[in-house]
């Protein structure tokens, strides 16, 4: 059990951490008062939401058992049991591998700094924070509205279901079941009355917190991995001001003109510095070569170290002391952050697998049911539903892991893009061993078998339509 | 050596573009002035109301399933050049500042060498030009003067069906929306085929941009000893053609976007059309047709785009090719760098969904007739 001390990553996730443990989860650390009576009372609440989620899920499963007869009734529990799979499986991942968690969280507890990059890291950990608070309003709106849709829903309509009829065994009647939000088994009768208000409860507080669970952990693997883009976004900008300070002091001006060929006269290059260095907003980057070439920007820390006799092609003592502290820093900073992106991985990749696999069997039999939609009904509104809900949750994940990828690989083009060819030799080298080393993009997996990546979302969506379009045309 | 103006190997595009009205003069962009009022004519006037009309019709053939897919299938491409037209227009200033910088000293060729280097490029982007432009323009000629030709503007049919506010079939309306309707029509053609060229032009420039840059690499340190130098200017050129790159991409990333977007859509309804009707028919040629010419419209894209890549991944060769044994170490180190950046090859792509190369074509192609003969066997169970 660790001290409670509030820093790194748990201190700008703790609301995060708050509602995971309000929700449920086995988080029983991060609280400040862990004596033994406050930690067996919540170890007991955890127990309870864990033995309430397996009996609903049971008697979901009990249900689908009971009603196979019926093919639509069969297809339509197996999306339900296979929706709360998830939910049963994200819980139940977490009470197993908390350690890992645990060990995630606590990556970023000491970072390294450099008093020439604090506030560019400031700054950049500021965007994390506000990004994080973000995602997490998003998710929990977004869980509410689809709780409070589903408990809606089921108020709108018949509840009904067909069964053959007793007396001809070739026709169908429909018989009434319960108006509850989850077709269950229950063993008392849960038609009308107290039983039936009281089953209702239970279930409406069944389907938030298994909402809950599952967008809860999903949000927290997105936040490390915004936390984990900002810091790229930082490495990349401090790039530029460390190859500044190690850039020679020299102020030869090459004439490429003279270099190569001399272009003629009518030289256009000034059209380009007069007409749009000031509105260049859609354009990126500088375009004045003339800029490239000649000269160079001195930042203002080198102005602390330019005076005292510096030779045409060398740096002073101390200025070479600083660039090496700041390589130094920029180096152990990228390290740590590979450190946090496998921690990630390996805490998260199997849920993300298992997700992915039950998703895929959900999805495909979704695009079955999809082909039934006569009209806009309840059942239309509860197919879609489904369907978007599933799509969303893939969406989110995807959408940060492709963030991830493409940061880091972008991290050698910002090495290339900054003046490196005015730096020392070590600076140079630093160069060099960085474009090495960061032309593979860091990725999550799910343990191994796919990346996430905005191209499996794509094919998953490409997969859900062309069943569906096969589907439509085999009716 | 007189100045090499990348601008006037296009001279011909440049100039129908000014004639629809997108090409404000030189590297200006739209002013209030003449010109700017005919481009508010050509477009508002012409070519807007002929494509809504035209869409407006679907509402009213929704019933008829024939005509109801014969009608999306013109309207969904024509709605795609009015949007590329649209989208020309908004992007102007970023076009005309690209335009600026392709004139700039780093990018000119620095000898009679480097100008016959950069002619193979040119010549078939001037060759495709023209054998396209030769079969667009009869095109849609002849499909303006159908009516004519078979005899049914006795009973006042239009080139294209169209609802019209007024009734056209009287004897001076009739005329006058012959004429808007073809004026219209060729405008969106002439624009949209002029647009999808102007970029596999600019792709084409940056190819152009490898090779020079490849032909500076190969003859470093030969004759003088400023390897470090020249080797800085090689640099600060590819950054600058990558930048060109990057934002060439910008400009006509959301182009690209409604162009793979509306020519799947065409291709899967002529498809599913083409998958019904018998083979060696009219409307079976028509259709084929139609479909060519997407197939075409992505392929000029698709070539030019890796076209791009290849030579872009010719140039760490290049670098290699150059006297860099007998540099100092520091020069090494550089040349080091460079190399490894040039390792990642420029692709080019549609807010990075698809890559414009030769393998996604390949993929386009291969669905459209995987998804055609699905279809067909499914029609024939029907």
């Amino acid at each position: 059990m660790m001290k409670f001390k509030v820093s790194g990553l748990v201190a700008d996730l703790m609301p995060n951490i708050r509602l995971i443990q309000g929700s449920g989860h086995f988080m029983l650390n991060y609280h400040a008062d862990n004596s033994g009576a406050l930690h067996t009372l919540r170890l007991g609440y955890c127990c309870v939401t864990l033995v309430f989620m397996l009996l609903q899920y049971g008697c979901n499963f009990v249900n689908l058992v009971l009603e196979r007869g019926d093919v639509n009734d069969l297809a339509a529990n197996t999306i339900t049991v296979l929706f709360f799979t998830h939910c049963i499986t994200k819980f139940v991942y977490f009470a197993v591998r908390s350690k890992l968690f645990y060990r995630t969280l606590g990556i970023w507890n000491q970072p390294n700094s450099h008093p020439l990059f604090v506030e560019s890291n400031n700054r950049y950990h500021a965007l994390a924070l506000k990004k994080m608070r973000r995602l997490l309003y998003i998710i929990i709106v977004w869980t509410s509205f689809s709780a409070i849709a589903w408990t809606s829903i089921t108020f709108v309509g018949e509840s009904v279901h067909t069964t053959k009829d007793p007396e001809n065994e070739n026709l169908t009647i429909s018989e009434p079941i319960p108006r509850l939000l989850v077709r269950a088994w229950y063993p008392w009768n849960a038609m009308s009355g107290m039983p039936h208000m009281l089953t209702l409860i239970f279930q409406v507080y069944y389907v938030f917190f298994a909402l809950a669970h599952a967008n809860l952990l999903d949000s927290l693997f997105c936040s490390w991995l915004i936390f984990a883009c900002e810091q790229l976004q930082h490495l990349k900008e401090i790039m530029k001001p460390l190859m500044e300070l190690s850039a020679t002091l020299d102020t030869y001006v090459p004439k490429s003109a003279d270099l190569f060929r001399a272009p003629s006269a009518t030289s256009q290059d000034n059209l380009i510095e007069n007409d749009y260095n000031s509105k260049n907003e859609d354009l990126k980057g500088v375009y004045s070569t003339r800029q490239e070439l000649g000269g160079h920007f001195r930042g203002a820390a080198l102005q602390n170290f330019g005076a005292g006799g510096v030779g045409p092609n060398g740096l002073t003592k101390k200025q070479e002391l600083m660039v090496r502290s700041a390589i130094k820093y920029w180096v152990e900073r990228h390290k740590h952050v590979v450190r946090l992106v496998t921690a990630i991985g390996d805490a998260y990749g199997v849920a993300l697998l298992l997700h992915m696999l039950t998703s895929t069997i959900m999805l495909t039999l979704l695009a079955y049911q999809a082909t039934k939609i006569t009209g806009v009904d309840k059942y239309a509104a509860t197919v879609i539903g489904y369907l978007l809900f599933a799509l969303a949750q893939v969406f989110h994940f995807c959408i940060f892991g492709n963030r991830l990828i493409e940061e880091s690989s972008s991290v050698m083009e910002a090495a290339y893009s900054c003046h490196w060819y005015d730096g020392s030799e070590e600076a140079k080298t630093f160069v060099q061993i960085v474009c090495q080393q960061c032309q593979k993009a860091m990725s999550i997996s799910g343990a191994k078998f796919f990346t996430i990546s905005l191209d499996l979302f794509a094919s998953v969506l490409g997969a859900v339509v062309t069943y569906f379009m096969v589907l439509v045309q085999l009716k | 050596m007189e100045r090499f103006f990348w601008r006037d190997m296009i001279g011909m595009n440049i100039y129908i573009l000014r004639i629809v009205g997108l090409w404000p003069k030189n590297y200006e962009i739209y002013k209030p002035d003449w010109y700017f009022l005919y481009a508010a004519i050509s477009t508002v006037l012409f070519m807007t109301p002929n494509v809504l009309f035209q869409t407006l019709n679907i509402i009213f053939v929704y019933s008829n399933l024939e005509a109801l897919t014969e009608t999306m299938l013109v309207c969904v491409a024509e709605l795609l050049g009015l949007l590329k037209i649209y989208t020309f227009i908004k992007n102007i200033g970023m076009l005309k500042r690209l335009m600026v910088i392709l004139e700039s000293d780093i990018f000119q060729p620095k000898n009679s060498r480097q100008r016959l280097l950069v002619e193979p490029a040119i010549k078939l982007w001037k060759m495709i030009y023209h054998t396209l432009l030769g079969a667009v323009v009869p095109a849609v000629f002849l499909w303006l003067i159908f009516p004519i030709l078979n005899g049914s503007a006795k009973k006042y049919a239009l080139p294209f069906p169209a609802w019209y506010p007024y009734n056209f079939k009287k004897s001076y309306f009739y005329e006058l929306t012959y004429l808007h309707q073809a004026i219209g029509t060729s405008l969106v053609a002439l624009g949209d085929y002029n647009i999808d060229m102007l970029i596999s032009a600019l792709m084409m420039y940056m190819g152009a941009q490898c090779d020079i840059l490849c032909d500076n690499l190969k003859s470093l340190g030969a004759e003088s000893n400023d390897f470090g130098q020249k080797l800085k200017i090689c640099v600060v050129h590819h950054k600058t053609i990558l930048r060109f790159a990057e934002n060439c991409n910008v400009f006509f990333n959301f182009i690209m976007l409604g162009q793979f977007f509306t020519s799947s859509i065409c291709m899967a309804m002529a498809l599913f059309r083409l998958a019904l009707v018998t083979p060696s028919s009219f409307e079976f040629y028509t259709l084929l047709s139609s479909i060519m010419s997407v197939v075409m419209q992505i392929f000029t894209y698709c070539w030019f785009g890796d076209e791009v890549q290849s030579k872009s991944d010719a140039i760490a060769y290049a670098a290699f090719e150059s006297a860099w044994t007998q540099q100092c170490l520091s020069d090494k180190k550089s040349m080091m760098i460079f190399i490894r950046r040039t390792l990642v090859p420029m692709k080019l792509s549609t807010f990075k969904l698809f890559y414009l190369t030769l393998e996604t074509f390949v993929k386009i192609l291969r669905s459209a007739v995987s998804y055609y003969t699905v279809l067909r066997q499914f029609g024939g169970l029907k």
